[in-house]
């Protein structure tokens, strides 16, 4: 079976800034996959490229079987695509925001009709069917929006950053939708500038400065740290990362809360290393200990491979 | 085109749903007609006329005493020159002179024509064309009367002093009016121009401010049906416009129009095609909306009002004027609109005029859907 999504090199640069640089991926069909990068990552950019209404400047994507340059109309009509703005009319209800978007995409009347019903069924947005989208709230956008995407039945669902401004509540909700996707034979290629949203995904690329630093599940993306993970407890946070800039070793170190993430190079007994050059530095510390690399570990270090400073 | 329907239907909705823009449609016509319908008949009423008499004879004096008995003209006393008059129009305390040149007896005595000079003040122009009809039209008629009584009292039969009288009309400030009321038809093409322009130049860039041309780029729907469909109701709605203004110029103005209104609706949604075009191109090419509606704004009223012979005949332009006025789809329609609706005549007489303005519409078209990109 071919693969949903396929990239090779795909660049993009406006002016001087190289916004996607050499991407290389791949989706597998029915699979939730991920895109996480901060912004200005190149994510919307990519997204836009495979929608078929950015041209790349080169290499290839291949969306739900159809190659983005040579047929992007083509593209359009197989993918459901979800901006990172609203990009429905406030003005008009959820019923007619459905309607202008089915007939858009040519769903069968009867079709659209059935689906408009079974996906505001769904989202539970079938008690608002007639209320203009401009007053629903903005959990409630993201869930018509997502219907809109849905109403002519894609294969491929790209979505911008689609839970960016909801609340946490909306987006665990957004995110039950979407889990129920993947069985519909539905592939989604999501964005997200959140780590917590990736352990929603099946797999992730991490994407920083226009380029994959890495891809995989969540756990091969977090295996894939080197050196060892500490976790530091202190009530002078500050004072500690300082200090730890001149212990041997050193690989990064990031606040996460109120404690800090802090990696090591392999060797010797990384606890006690850290423990006494801290002391020594009069850093008062609460507890050491190591911990299992999280994602958002594993990003710091390639972020940190990737440029070293 | 299959797709077309819905973007039209879906335009029409965001018409529905913003009463403003329906209003400025709908309401604008009704507020220009009847600002322009009040100001001229109130006007009328209070043509203050001074009298220079400088033939001081019987006849003169006679034709003085028949003009002020005309009702709607209130003499405001006699002037002993034309520069007097002239003071009088700068201090608004008249706008018309009649002026009666020494020998006016004798030319009417010897039957040669007798000449009368009749000064308007043409600063309110709008008002000054209809001013000037009407004080030529109650001289002459005064005049007549003037005539019968000397043919009465001659003894002769009244058709031997036909046309022994000459009114002579200047119009002082602005000397470029016609005396036709040709207010009306002009009116039609500023109003359709104006709302057509103004309105379609939010078609693209609301939807680009908006975030939902994003949608649009991203389905399959083509930059035909988009621009078709965009375009339909609001050429649906500029024809109502056409309707209004036209009704009202009838029911206001009292213009009623001489020839064929079905010929007049079809060139007009000619005309409007041509303002829908800059709309639309100043929609694709702005950035935000309020840019695109000063744009259009700009682009066709402007030239609408100063060039197109909407208030100045373009024949007494400079050359380089009438040239740039002859580019204008909206000249060709002030001629066409006139000719309807004034004179009455069919296309065998007004076809260069509909054949340009054809020509430029479908250019403007093309330009504006060159313009259109159905991308982000």
């Amino acid at each position: 079976m071919s693969a949903a999504v396929s990239i090779a090199g795909l660049r993009k640069r406006f002016g001087s800034h190289l916004a996607v640089d050499a991407v290389d991926l791949e989706v597998r069909r029915g699979e939730i996959y991920g895109l996480l990068g901060p912004d200005g990552a190149g994510k919307t950019t990519l997204l836009r490229m495979l929608a078929g209404i950015l041209t790349p400047d080169g290499g290839a994507a291949l969306v739900a079987g159809r190659d983005v340059v040579a047929d992007p109309e083509g593209v359009k009509q197989r993918i459901g695509y979800l901006s990172q703005r609203f990009s429905l009319y406030g003005d008009l209800t959820i019923n007619e925001n459905l309607e202008f978007v089915a007939s858009l995409y040519q769903t069968p009347r009867a079709e659209a009709l059935r689906l408009r019903e079974e996906l505001l069924e769904m989202c539970g947005l079938a008690p608002f069917a007639r209320r203009q989208a401009g007053r629903l709230s903005g959990g409630m956008k993201q869930k018509l929006a997502l219907c809109c995407a849905l109403i002519h039945r894609p294969e491929v669902l790209l979505l911008d950053e689609p839970t960016t401004g909801v609340d946490p509540v909306s987006r665990r909700d957004f995110h039950r939708i979407l889990a129920r996707l993947p069985d519909q034979g539905v592939t989604i290629l999501l964005s997200s500038p959140y780590m917590d949203e990736a352990s929603r995904c099946h797999r992730l690329a991490l994407l920083a400065h226009g380029r994959v630093l890495a891809s995989g599940t969540t756990a091969e993306l977090a295996g894939g740290v080197s050196g060892v993970m500490l976790e530091v407890l202190t009530p002078a946070a500050r004072a500690a990362s300082q200090a730890l800039a001149s212990l041997p070793g050193h690989l990064s170190n990031t606040p996460f809360g109120d404690s800090l993430h802090v990696r090591l190079s392999d060797g010797g007994d990384a606890v006690a290393r850290l423990t006494a050059h801290l002391q020594a530095a009069g850093v008062a510390l609460r507890e050491v200990r190591t911990i299992e690399p999280a994602l958002e570990d594993a990003f710091v270090a390639l972020l940190q491979a990737e440029q070293p400073a | 085109m299959k797709r077309m329907p819905a973007v039209a239907w879906k335009e029409t909705l965001h018409l529905l749903r913003d009463p403003r823009s329906l209003v400025a449609a709908l309401g604008l016509p009704v507020v220009l007609l009847l600002l322009y319908g009040y100001a001229v008949d109130f006007d009328l009423k209070q043509l203050r006329f001074v009298v220079v008499d400088q033939d001081r004879t019987a006849s003169s004096r006679q034709l003085v005493e028949l003009v002020r008995a005309v009702p709607q003209l209130v003499y405001s006393g006699h002037a002993e020159t034309a520069d007097e008059v002239e003071r009088l129009f700068a201090e608004r305390r008249a706008s018309m002179g009649m002026i009666l040149v020494p020998g006016f007896e004798r030319a009417l005595k010897e039957r040669r024509p007798a000449p009368v000079q009749v000064l308007i003040d043409g600063a309110d122009g709008s008002t000054a064309q209809i001013a000037q009809g009407y004080a030529s039209g109650a001289v002459l008629a005064a005049g007549q009367r003037l005539i019968e009584r000397e043919a009465r009292a001659m003894g002769v039969p009244l058709r031997q002093l036909q046309s022994g009288f000459e009114v002579r009309p200047r119009v002082l400030y602005n000397p470029n009016l016609e005396s036709r009321v040709f207010l009306v038809p002009g009116l039609v093409g500023l109003i359709l121009v104006m709302l057509s322009a103004s309105l379609t130049s939010g078609v693209v860039v609301r939807e680009r401010e908006r975030g939902s041309f994003e949608l649009l780029a991203a389905s399959p729907v083509s930059s035909a049906e988009l621009i078709v469909g965009k375009l339909l109701p609001y050429l649906v709605l500029a024809t109502s416009d056409v309707v209004l203004a036209v009704g009202m110029g009838w029911l206001v103005f009292g213009v009623v129009p001489q020839g064929n209104l079905l010929l007049l609706f079809a060139l007009s949604l000619v005309f409007v095609l041509s303002a829908l075009a800059l709309g639309l191109f100043f929609s694709c090419v702005a950035r935000t909306q309020q840019t695109a509606i000063q744009l259009s704004i700009m682009a066709t009223v402007v030239p609408t009002m100063t060039l197109s012979g909407f208030a100045f005949p373009v024949r007494n332009m400079p050359l380089v004027l009438q040239v740039l006025a002859q580019l204008l789809p909206a000249t060709h329609f002030m001629v066409i609109s006139r000719a309807i609706i004034l004179k009455g005549v069919g296309l065998a007489e007004i076809w260069p005029n509909v054949l340009a303005m054809t020509v430029l519409s479908l250019l403007l078209m093309r330009a504006a859907v060159r313009k259109f990109r159905k991308t982000l």
